[in-house]
């Protein structure tokens, strides 16, 4: 106990001697608690650039220009009667989208025609398209029922179709609710898999080959580290940022420890590939993204080939990342996450033996 | 010159894991994007529909639902508790709730209650699968209700809009494809390139060979010969990857294939030349990956091609200026999705140039410098 008790201080205090460990496996992560969630703060595309074709130049127009600049996801950059104008500013980027309020659009609507306004939208980022089309669309047919309403020939009875949206666990629809709480666990995995293989290859370097005690030394002591910034990013972080969180914590506490468990195992078994503590970086540094891609939770698995589904699948931070989704957004009962748990049991199992086959005799 | 790049391609040869990450690292992030994206659009995303009203309008929802490409019912239970638990596991992504007596109340002009729900933890999933319900789910009432709602759609969101006739420029499938993965592929390779770079310069030092680099060439030589080569290596597979793309899967370049290539080769050499200042300056490779993660690995979120800038804080906008990848995306969609004059993609190209000359200049200051230590 007294040589394990050694072992464990010796590491925090390698670490901390260490001033690059030190950065990787501990100061980052307080790092990019602060710098992504940043980067999103936003979470809501607003006030994006549009330009008005105005051919008719009338009340109706008139109208349908006024509601449209209410609009919060929109901002009016310019309102021209020439549409090669339009056409220029959106090949400059300076606007994202064109509306074109065509020429009789009101003799049109008065005898019930649609009026053939036209929304033009620059496809080259789909989350512009979507926000312009949302502000747009609701407003210009507000102002046209209404325009209809007061001055046209025509009235029909439609029953009313309305359909209740219910965003269900990031209720507000943010984009950084959504993408932080998918990236911290990939945070807290690249940190340790990093700072590990740095730290470990390293010792190597000097021939070292470590006892069962000092094994297990290690291991405990980046488990503590891994877990004490899981528990500071799905407490602290969250709560700061007012994403979603604490759905299930109770069921948060209890899978932490055989999540970051695995991950130091894994860690521990790939850093016995390096041959010197320099190549952790080289290697790992550009896997961060295709490991968050893998994950599917920006792009469904349902949409990947079928290989890359059990590629994803296989990894610890996919079952990671979703897991912690499930228990901290989404809330779910601990019983449903236990296959996913019990994965990483395994995998972690695994990983710790063949790593400490690999450090004592490889 | 010559001498510089092979006796880097030499040193290539000579060491797997440098050669491992110069060409099957870049292959397998090329086939691991092409394949994931492949299908452009999410489809047959696993929904449920909670019927409790067992009646002609549920039923005819139910089949508009089951007729939608992106969805695929799951299940259609009257339990509200058996669908949460799918939910709960991810077995579906979101429900339609008829509850009892939508159809009476449906006529008589009053509101339905039809509700959907999605799960929008998962965003993407969730804006696809809203948009799609929610588009089926009122074509269906329309269709009962014995009118034939006028169609027009907003893409991606799928929301019907009579007045409003909507068209997409650009992209008009908006397929992932053609819009993630162009600035997907860049954005990890250089990734990838700034390491084999840092660690290049830095092996030079830790081996103690820097002497026989720098026999012979001056500092710049040595600068431009080693970045060149990965710049060359990597805006190769770059090319492979958008021949790929375009001749292969069909896609276009909207505007000058030239100088979206001249734009590369600056864009890599612009991130080669920062991780051979970084690691000249440092000192230390650790410490260099450390800050290349930060620098580089943040493009995707700051430069903009997801979230957008206008309306982000001032930290946000302040780095996405700083790293090179902004400009190069902002180029990269005029001149491969838009098509616009070269004139307005000519702003970024100068940054791009500026980026180069700049880490051209400190990274070779700083190798004298270095040089200069080792003799004495």
């Amino acid at each position: 106990m007294k040589s394990f008790l050694h072992y464990y201080l010796k590491t925090f205090k390698d670490i901390i001697a260490n001033q690059s460990i030190l950065t990787t496996l501990i100061l980052s992560v307080i790092f990019y608690s602060i710098f992504y969630p940043t980067a999103y703060k936003a979470q809501q595309a607003e006030a994006l650039p549009i330009v008005i074709v105005d051919e008719e130049q009338s009340i109706v127009t008139n109208n349908i220009i006024q509601q449209v600049s209410l609009s919060p996801n929109v901002e009016v950059k310019a309102v021209t009667g020439n549409f090669l104008d339009a056409e220029n500013m959106i090949k400059q980027q300076q606007v994202d989208g064109i509306l074109l309020l065509p020429e009789n659009l009101s003799n049109s609507l008065r005898h019930g025609e649609v009026g053939g306004i036209g929304l033009y939208l620059s496809a080259a980022n789909f989350l512009k398209t979507k926000q312009i089309g949302l502000g747009l669309t609701t407003s210009i047919e507000n102002a046209v029922r209404e325009h209809v309403e007061k001055f046209g020939n025509i009235s029909h009875f439609s029953p009313a179709i309305s359909i209740h949206q219910t965003p269900l666990f990031n209720t507000m629809s943010g984009y950084g609710s959504y993408i932080f709480p998918a990236i911290a666990p990939l945070i807290i995995h690249q940190a340790i898999v990093l700072g590990l293989g740095m730290l470990l290859a390293g010792y190597r370097e000097q021939k070292w080959r470590p006892t069962t005690t000092e094994f297990f030394a290690i291991f405990c002591a980046i488990l503590t580290i891994g877990m004490l910034g899981c528990l500071y990013l799905f407490g602290f972080i969250y709560w700061l940022n007012d994403y979603p969180h604490g759905g299930n914590f109770s069921g948060m506490l209890l899978t932490v420890p055989i999540f970051i468990g695995c991950i130091v195992a894994l860690g521990m078994l790939i850093s016995t590939f390096f041959d010197m503590p320099e190549r952790a970086g080289h290697v790992i540094v550009f896997t961060s993204i295709p490991l968050f891609l893998l994950s599917g939770t920006a792009w469904p698995h349902a949409a990947m080939p079928v290989w890359m589904q059990y590629l994803g699948n296989v990894l610890p931070s996919t079952q990671g990342i979703q897991m912690f989704i499930q228990l901290n957004q989404m809330g779910v009962p601990t019983a449903l996450i236990l296959p996913k748990l019990l994965y990483l049991f395994v995998f972690g199992i695994a990983c710790t033996a063949f790593a400490y086959w690999r450090l004592k005799h490889r | 010159m010559l001498r510089g790049l092979l006796r880097e391609l030499n040193y290539l040869l000579k060491h797997k894991w440098d050669l491992c990450l110069v060409t099957l690292a870049p292959l397998f992030i090329i086939v691991l994007f092409s394949s994931m994206f492949a299908q452009g659009k999410p489809e047959h995303l696993p929904i449920a529909i909670i019927d409790q009203d067992q009646s002609e309008l549920s039923q005819n929802i139910q089949r508009y639902l089951r007729l939608n490409h992106t969805l695929d019912v799951a299940i259609v239970s009257d339990q509200n508790t058996e669908v949460e638990k799918l939910l709960n596991q991810t077995k579906v992504w979101g429900y339609v709730s008829i509850p009892n007596g939508a159809e009476q109340r449906f006529v008589q002009a009053k509101d339905a209650e039809i509700s959907i729900a999605y799960n929008q933890s998962y965003f993407s999933v969730g804006n696809t699968i809203s948009s799609a319900m929610l588009l089926s789910t009122v074509e269906a009432m329309a269709d009962y209700a014995g009118e034939s709602y006028l169609e027009n759609t907003i893409p991606y969101l799928d929301v019907p809009t009579p007045h409003v006739k909507i068209s997409t420029l650009y992209n008009p499938n908006l397929s992932y494809e053609f819009y993630l993965e162009p600035f997907m592929i860049p954005a990890i390779l250089h990734l990838l390139l700034c390491c084999c770079v840092a660690f290049s310069v830095g092996q030079e030092f830790k081996f103690h060979t820097a002497q026989n680099w720098l026999n012979n060439q001056s500092a710049f030589k040595a600068i431009l010969t080693k970045n060149l080569t990965y710049v060359l290596i990597f805006s190769l597979w770059t090319w492979a990857w958008m021949f790929w793309l375009v001749e292969i899967r069909g896609w276009f370049v909207a505007g000058q294939l030239w100088f979206i290539m001249l734009a590369q080769l600056l864009f890599y050499s612009a991130y080669a030349l920062i991780s051979s200042t970084i690691v000249l300056a440092t000192n230390n490779l650790s410490k260099t990956f450390g800050l290349i993660a930060v620098y580089g690995g943040s493009s995707l979120s700051f430069a903009g091609v997801t979230l957008p800038l206008n309306n982000a804080p001032l930290f946000t906008k302040f780095w996405a200026n700083i790293i090179p990848y902004t400009p190069y995306a902002k180029l990269q969609t005029e001149q491969w999705v838009i098509g616009s004059p070269i004139s307005s993609s000519l702003l970024p190209l100068l940054i791009l140039i500026l980026y180069v000359v700049f880490y051209a200049v400190t990274s070779v200051l700083l190798l004298k410098k270095r040089s200069k230590g080792t003799v004495s």
